[in-house]
Parts: structure tokens; C-alpha cells; sequence
């Protein structure tokens, strides 16, 4: 996680015009890969992404004027890139799936995708999809993004003991669902 | 951030397959030089908006002074000489002029709207007076 160092200094050089395309690149450099993949673990695909980012990342200057502090820098953008994904998602007309190739060479019992560890990394993905995408948005900022529950409780709103108890019963599907599909 | 080794920790238990691949690296990647060219994308596209309003702003003020400059060249080019049919135009024309120096056009139509409005308002009570006229010659 970004420290309030940076953060810090993001806000202070957005202050100025003169230094505002510094605080962007600031910005850009602290946030960018961790957004991406955030983004990218709910939507999985690449393009969407891209489109669900630079849209995060438009929304996220124009409102950094505004940007009171109250919260950290980082978990205010995963709020916004959050929100983004989850409108994604259900605005989205039919369920973000694993190319269906993928999917037969998967049932198939075969990989020739790669080593098995790609297939069992497709198993997981295909785990992941079978929880409704709230669940999975807890999962992965606990699982991959490695929050603690106070930080995804001040991006999400939810109390840490429904966190707790979101991510405690996806892992326990997704576990079921990764032992009992060999 | 917390410690990795509590999250490690809390899936050893609860769910300890997944606990394993988690140190597993992904394999699906961004296409090389995303993130450069993204940079890169999202400069730009911030730079087209931020001149946009002032070119907007800008347009529209210069519109605003070619308008308000025509309209006062109609009245200032107006015959200046006393009207005998109707003397109050020439005191106004002087006065429109002045007017016109000092307001922009969007000033002016806010004026010009209020005293349509004003015009208006007189009209109907001058009509409430008749119709209350009228009651009091029929007792």
C-alpha cells in the first residue's frame, strides 16, 4: 500500500497548476497496476478494463480538487474504481465468462493451455465466477490486494464483521468447488 | 497492508488449496507497454478537457461582444435628430446608446425580460381596473 507520503504529496502538487501534471503522474505511477488489477479480477477482460480505468482515472482528477482528506488517497480511488466495476457488471448484458474455448479444453480434462498450473489457475477463475459479484469484490481485495477488513470496510461501507463473514464463505466455496471439480 | 502471513494464516484453516495458489503468479498479463502508452492516453485526453471550457468560455464572450457591438452600432447610426412625431424616441436613443456601451448582451436580454414582464403586469391591472369599472356602473 501507497504510503501517506506520497499521498501527501500528490494533494499538495495538485494544488497548483503549475504542478498538477506532476501530481497526475504521480498518481498514475503510485495507482495504476494496483487499479488495473483490481478492475481487471471482477471484469477480466483486458479491453473492459482499460475502458473502466482511464474512466477511473478521469474521475479520479477531476475530483481531486475536491478531495477533502478524510479518507486516504488509495482507498478513495478503489472506492471510485469499485463503483466503476460493480456499474460495469450489472449494466453489462451478459456474465463476463472465460473464453469458451478455454472452458471445453478445461472439461475436457486436457490443458494444452500451458503447465497444469494454468489449469488450475483457470479452475480458481472459474471459482470465482460462480459468486455473486459483490462476494467476489470482497474476495479479492482480501485475497489478491491483501486489505485489511478496516480498509476494504472504508472502500466498501460494510461493517468488518459482514466483511469477515463475506470472505470467509467464498473461500470456503471456492475451496469446495476447487476440491470437488478434479 | 497487513501482514501476509495473516491472510496465510486465516486460509490454512479455511481453506487451505486456495492458501497454496495464492503465491501463484498470474498469468494473464496486460499487453506489453500497456501501461506506458496508458500513461500517455490519459495526458492527452485530460489536456483536451481542461482548454475546452475556457475555448467554449472564449467563444462565447467573443459572440457576446460582436453582437453587443452591433447593436449598439444600429442605434448609434439611428438619426440622432429630434423626432417631432414622437419626441420621446430621441431621448431614448441617446440613453439606449449609452446603455449599450455599458451592458453585455446577456445583461441586456435579462433587462429587456424584465420589462416585458413589467409591461405585462401593467396591462393586467389596467384590465382588473376596467372589469372593476364596469361592476361598479352596472350596481
Amino acid at each position: 500500500m501507497s504510503g501517506k507520503g506520497v499521498d501527501e504529496e500528490i494533494l499538495e502538487l495538485s494544488k497548483s497548476r503549475d504542478t498538477e501534471d506532476q501530481a497526475f503522474q504521480a498518481m498514475y505511477k503510485a495507482y495504476a497496476k494496483r487499479l488495473y488489477w483490481h478492475i481487471r479480477r471482477l471484469v477480466l477482460n483486458h479491453d473492459d478494463t482499460d475502458d473502466i480505468l482511464q474512466d477511473v482515472f478521469v474521475k479520479a482528477w477531476k475530483g481531486l480538487k475536491n478531495f477533502r482528506g478524510d479518507a486516504q488517497l488509495y482507498t478513495w480511488l478503489y472506492r471510485i474504481a469499485s463503483n466503476e466495476s460493480m456499474t460495469f457488471l450489472s449494466k453489462s448484458s451478459k456474465k463476463q465468462t472465460l473464453p469458451l474455448e478455454g472452458a471445453m479444453v478445461y472439461q475436457a480434462g486436457e490443458c494444452t493451455d500451458g503447465p497444469d498450473g494454468d489449469l488450475i489457475l483457470k479452475k480458481l477463475e472459474l471459482a470465482l465466477q460462480t459468486l455473486p459479484d459483490k462476494q467476489r469484490l470482497v474476495f479479492n481485495m482480501r485475497y489478491y490486494d491483501e486489505m485489511t477488513y478496516q480498509q476494504i470496510s472504508e472502500v466498501l461501507g460494510t461493517s468488518v464483521g459482514a466483511l469477515k463473514a463475506s470472505y470467509h464463505h467464498a473461500a470456503t466455496k471456492i475451496e469446495k468447488y476447487l476440491t470437488q471439480n478434479d | 497492508m497487513p501482514n501476509k502471513n495473516e491472510i496465510k494464516d486465516e486460509l490454512k484453516d479455511l481453506a487451505p488449496m486456495l492458501g497454496q495458489l495464492k503465491a501463484r503468479p498470474n498469468h494473464q498479463e496486460p499487453p506489453d507497454g500497456y501501461f506506458d502508452s496508458l500513461e500517455q492516453r490519459l495526458s492527452t485526453k485530460l489536456l483536451h478537457e481542461k482548454p475546452t471550457k475556457t475555448r467554449v468560455m472564449r467563444l462565447w464572450s467573443y459572440s457576446g461582444i460582436a453582437v453587443a457591438a452591433s447593436i449598439a452600432l444600429f442605434f448609434l447610426t439611428r438619426n440622432p435628430v429630434v423626432n417631432t412625431d414622437n419626441p420621446v424616441i430621441e431621448a431614448l436613443s441617446s440613453e439606449e446608446a449609452l446603455v449599450m456601451d455599458q451592458f453585455d448582451v446577456l445583461e441586456l436580454e435579462y433587462y429587456l425580460a424584465l420589462d416585458e414582464e413589467q409591461e405585462s403586469l401593467d396591462v393586467e391591472s389596467l384590465l382588473l381596473e376596467e372589469d372593476n369599472l364596469e361592476e361598479l356602473l352596472n350596481i
